[in-house]
């Protein structure tokens, strides 16, 4: 058998040169995937508007500047609100020394039951202890200002990767069917099919899911908002939305929320009848979402076995973070999606 | 200044490749902003003579419409001869409603290129549009019923 010592070369370059892209490319692939996020969400919206005779480049100009008029509505409205909840809550959290919590009911009477263990038993030292563990709980708190001066530079270009992901997203969702018969394109008319029933696979998929969790961030923040400002919690705004993103994380991320809510009771000096009614609302909110909304909108688009979830939240969060927590879910959902209709197809389309 | 104009006026003028549709039977009675949105659900996709472009029994994703060149058919609903299909001819549409299998193999007897459009794109194009979808399905119900009586012939000549 003869070798094609001219494909192979051409081959070879081509490599060399895909490597030299991901090499030089490498420090946009995040914004990459934001704005690809981005686009997932807006899309079907873009796609309706160009159904009613719209240029595709003018549905989305339309779309972006409704975003902005919503965002800038939100800004006048809720932001200041929002700021005034969130400086309110930090000096809730974040009160100069042990001094001020030892003021609230419930902590004084751990206090006194401590100075009482101190009387009982000399040289034991729970009063002190106590205020020991307060101060340095404060203190943690109070580190968090200077960790948001400390990390400036961080902080700006999260500001640029903000306006740069709308940016890029308005070329994907512009161009997005001649960025799709580009990607099949490259295929070859052998592996043309597979390549079109895996990207409807990687569409559906994806869309769908990020579709379905903003829908339900949106829906567990209104609903967290409402019970928490109907029960009488103070920033109950803040707290809501807090919640509906922390939502996002699978088991972890309702416990944050109402930790959150039945924490601000507690700091405030509220009694544990208010502290019970706060932690009711969240578990309310949470019976909801898990059995109207989270059915309805979410559980049709994975369908992964609790455990399995369980398991892939607890990897993900020792190998990256809250991030991985996050993203960890549907990315290997997706995967798993992939190589099954992969396989299928393959031995369908008698290539293995 | 007229030229500005009148490159201003290209920049926003579509190119109407569109229309390229026009020549299938399915799509002949779509309107032309119709014909622009299924246009950009479609592929064109280039076969060598000799090339297999689909065998009996794969998976049915794309449906192909003949542009140019001629392809033949072996094996068709378990026929032994085998059919050409030409420019204007599509490929795939009877089995997209029977099984979701090719029933045949298809292989392009000169260079042909085709237009290329996913079953779930068409489906999804034909219920986002119902419109549209009524006269794409009124003109497969036509093709279907001109197929079957052209089988009917063939099998009275085959009796006589």
């Amino acid at each position: 058998m003869s070798i094609n010592w001219t494909k192979l070369i051409f081959n070879f370059l081509l490599i060399i040169v895909l490597i030299a892209g991901l090499i030089f490319y490498r420090w946009v692939f995040s914004y990459m995937l934001a704005a690809i996020v981005f686009t997932y969400i807006l899309d079907p919206t873009v796609t309706w508007l160009e159904s009613k005779r719209l240029p595709r480049w003018f549905a989305v100009l339309i779309l972006y500047l409704s975003i902005i008029g919503i965002l800038v509505w939100f800004t006048s409205r809720l932001i200041p609100e929002l700021i005034a909840q969130g400086n309110n809550l930090l000096t809730i959290l974040g009160h100069e020394g042990a001094d001020y919590l030892i003021q609230i009911p419930f902590i004084n009477s751990i206090f006194e039951y401590a100075g009482n263990l101190d009387a009982q038993i000399p040289g034991l030292g729970a009063a002190t202890r106590f205020t020991e563990i307060l101060d340095n709980a404060v203190e943690f708190i109070a580190r968090l200002p200077k960790f948001l001066l400390d990390n400036y530079s961080s902080i700006i270009s999260a500001v640029s990767f903000i306006g740069m992901v709308p940016l890029i997203s308005f070329f994907l969702l512009k161009d997005k069917h001649k960025i799709r018969k580009s990607l099949l394109g490259l295929s070859s008319n052998r592996y043309f099919e597979l390549a079109i029933i895996l990207l409807g696979k990687i569409d559906s998929t994806v869309g769908t899911y990020l579709r379905a969790m903003l829908f339900e961030v949106i829906a567990v923040s209104i609903m967290a908002s409402t019970a928490l400002s109907i029960v009488g919690v103070s920033n109950p705004v803040l707290i809501g939305i807090s919640a509906g993103v922390a939502n996002i994380i699978p088991y972890f991320g309702p416990f944050f929320g109402g930790a959150l809510a039945v924490l601000t009771v507690f700091f405030e000096g509220g009694a544990f009848l208010n502290m019970l009614y706060a932690a009711l609302a969240m578990w309310l909110v949470q019976v909801i979402d898990n059995n109207i909304v989270y059915p309805v909108v979410v559980g049709t688009t994975i369908n992964m076995h609790p455990l399995l979830v369980l398991l892939t939240v607890l990897a993900g969060g020792w190998y990256g973070g809250i991030f991985w927590m996050l993203v960890s879910v549907p990315l290997v959902y997706l995967i798993y999606s992939l190589v099954s209709v992969l396989y299928v197809n393959l031995k369908e389309y008698r290539i293995i | 200044m007229q030229r500005f104009f009148t490159w201003l006026k290209g920049r926003f003028k579509s190119s109407r490749k569109y229309l390229v549709l026009k020549q299938y039977s399915l799509f002949a009675d779509l309107s032309d902003f119709e014909l622009y949105l299924l246009y950009e659900l479609t592929h064109t996709r280039c076969f060598e003579a000799g090339e297999l472009i689909y065998e009996e029994g794969y998976p049915l994703e794309v449906i192909y419409f003949v542009h140019s060149g001629d392809i033949k058919l072996k094996g068709l609903y378990g026929s032994t001869t085998d059919k050409q299909v030409g420019p204007g001819e599509y490929l795939g549409i009877f089995d997209m409603y029977h099984g979701k299998k090719r029933s045949s193999t298809a292989i392009a007897q000169s260079d042909a290129s085709l237009h290329a459009i996913s079953r779930t794109d068409m489906i999804s194009f034909i219920e986002s549009r119902p419109r549209a979808g009524v006269k794409i399905l009124s003109a497969i119900a036509s093709d279907f019923c001109r197929f079957v009586f052209e089988v009917a012939k063939d099998n009275e000549h085959k009796l006589d």
